[in-house]
């Protein structure tokens, strides 16, 4: 298993809970989604995943190794796991530091400290994967909302992770980006990747997964099963405040 | 202009990255500072945990509270005697213990926002350069004086206890309130709608100072050298401002798309209670010792 999850809980300094009780698995080359409603716990579910935040109760394993703030220090274990965990943010903005597109691409490889020709080659590819190419000596945080989320991608793709978080990947995307975005996604399910997306959006559900992770509105897992199963179960789906109650009932 | 994807996965996309050696540890200290200055900030500010407590000062009349404070703030500026000034700052302190603020994290906020901004004033104030008289100390050329030291420790002293009543002012009473007081006591339209823009743009910039350090965690496999923590400091930098004026921008079209610059802040209005009363006769008369302390102490 490469994440193995066990009563993890997660509440803020206040008190107030995101995370309550979970306890689930996900396995090289799981396509899965997490489902939940605003405020369920789903974006701090994919820091935990990404080691970003730790769990304040329970515990989480990567590859057979216990994860948590202390065991990150570890030098051969960072390398692994950030080298191995992309991890695309909901807010483009934030996650695009770099002064232009081109540098914001080779940040990636360059801290894995690749040759100077394999970065450039990483770079160039990846920005032909998604057409970004035009974009190459533009800073950034000029860029639109498309175009943002497309260089986030290509910044975490650049490292060729194993495991590729995604937070609300289609929010704000219009719908050739969202074609697009699906297509991408497919490609590298099927080139062996872990994709691992967080989203309230039912209808793309069964195109980019297999398997789905349902949290409530009280932070608890109430689901995790194949994503057809998952969807046919309307009750559940209310519950979790993911449909609405007419939808429901039809 | 933009070019198809292609949607070819590379080949060293469908195998294994090379080993990578591990680097030495990245530095936490920004991520961790960031963290630690966004929980203080939701915790005293957002959040208004101690104003909303109703305890002591908290649940005074918020114009009441605006005019004893303010009285307070005038009275730590002109004042001329230390037995005063340390009474001013006793009310202060008194004001934070009735309201249940943790007094340690109030104090070093105070101390250290004191010797951040006042240090640079008191230091050049005690030399004889400056202020000459007696002579209490030297190091080299510079001689630091008696009446020196007096005036740099009063000046301290002042902007220490007008910290410590602003700090116990904001943080006992919800912001809607401070402003919508100062509104009442006819401070301009646009300085209040100015304070509730900051006030609201603050937290914006703290969330995205977070996400930015946190997305940098997540890419970041070594330590940085120099050259690259110059390099992130300046992007990072530009893409605070920039993001700062995109949002300004969208708040002023908010305004303006609901018919400009209407009063913005509405001021509960509890009334006024007899400890309302009290409070802001004990502080007038702080106020009124201090201007007279200045009549009778030569300093």
């Amino acid at each position: 298993m490469l994440f193995e999850l066990r009563d993890v809980a997660f509440h803020y300094e206040d008190g107030t809970p995101a995370l309550n009780g979970i306890d689930a698995s996900i396995a090289a080359g799981d396509r899965l989604v997490i489902l939940g409603a605003n405020g369920s716990g789903k974006s701090t579910l994919l820091r935990i995943l990404a080691g970003l935040e730790f769990p304040t109760g329970g515990s989480i394993r990567w590859d057979g190794t216990d994860l948590s703030e202390k065991s990150l220090r570890d030098a051969s274990l960072r390398t692994d796991f950030r080298t191995r965990v992309g991890f695309v943010f909901q807010n483009a903005d934030a996650q695009l530091f770099n002064a232009t597109v081109q540098e914001e691409i080779e940040f990636g490889p360059r801290q894995m400290g690749l040759r100077e020709p394999e970065v450039r080659e990483r770079t160039t590819d990846i920005m032909r994967m998604l057409g970004i190419q035009h974009l190459a000596e533009r800073p950034p945080f000029r860029l639109s909302g498309g175009e943002k989320r497309k260089v986030a991608m290509a910044s975490v793709l650049s490292m060729n992770p194993d495991v590729i978080l995604m937070d609300e990947p289609f929010l704000g995307l219009d719908p050739r980006s969202q074609s697009w975005l699906l297509k991408t996604l497919q490609i590298l399910s099927a080139s062996g990747k872990t994709t691992i997306l967080a989203t309230h959006t039912l209808d793309l559900v069964p195109q980019v997964s297999d398997r789905t992770w349902v949290l409530d509105e009280t932070h608890h897992l109430i689901a995790d099963a194949a994503s057809v199963d998952v969807l046919r179960d309307l009750g559940r789906l209310r519950r979790a405040n993911l449909t609405a109650l007419e939808e429901a009932t039809v | 202009m933009p070019l198809a994807p292609s949607l070819a996965v590379p080949d060293w996309m469908r195998t294994p990255n090379p080993v990578v050696a591990s680097g030495r540890a990245p530095s936490r200290w920004l991520n961790q500072t960031v963290a630690k200055i966004r929980r203080t900030y939701a915790r005293t500010i957002a959040f208004e945990s101690v104003a909303r407590a109703r305890h002591g000062v908290s649940q005074m009349n918020p114009v009441a509270k605006a005019i004893s404070f303010l009285s307070l703030l005038v009275a730590a500026s002109v004042v001329r005697s230390p037995e005063v000034l340390a009474a001013v700052a006793g009310l202060g302190l008194v004001s934070a213990l009735s309201a249940r603020m943790p007094l340690i994290s109030l104090l070093s906020r105070v101390v250290g926002s004191a010797a951040f901004f006042g240090l640079v004033l008191a230091i050049p104030v005690a030399t004889a350069w400056v202020t000459p008289g007696i002579e209490a100390a030297r190091l080299g050329e510079i001689a630091v004086t008696w009446p020196g030291l007096e005036r740099g420790g009063c000046l301290l002293a002042r902007l220490a206890t007008a910290i410590l009543i602003a700090s116990v002012w904001q943080s006992t009473t919800r912001w809607n309130d401070i402003l919508g007081s100062l509104a009442r006591l006819g401070v301009p339209e646009i300085f209040i709608t100015m304070a509730q823009m900051t006030y609201r743009f603050l937290f914006i910039l703290l969330e995205t100072l977070g996400d930015m350090t946190q997305a940098r965690e997540a890419r970041q496999i070594s330590g940085y050298r120099a050259q690259g923590s110059r390099a992130y400091a300046g992007a990072g930098s530009a893409i605070l401002f920039a993001k700062s004026a995109t949002t300004a921008h969208e708040v002023q079209m908010a305004i303006e798309a609901r018919g400009g610059m209407a009063k913005s802040v509405l001021l509960r209005n509890p009334g006024w209670s007899k400890t309302d009363f009290v409070v802001l006769a004990v502080c007038l008369t702080f106020l009124v010792l201090s201007i007279a302390s200045g009549v009778t102490h030569a300093f």
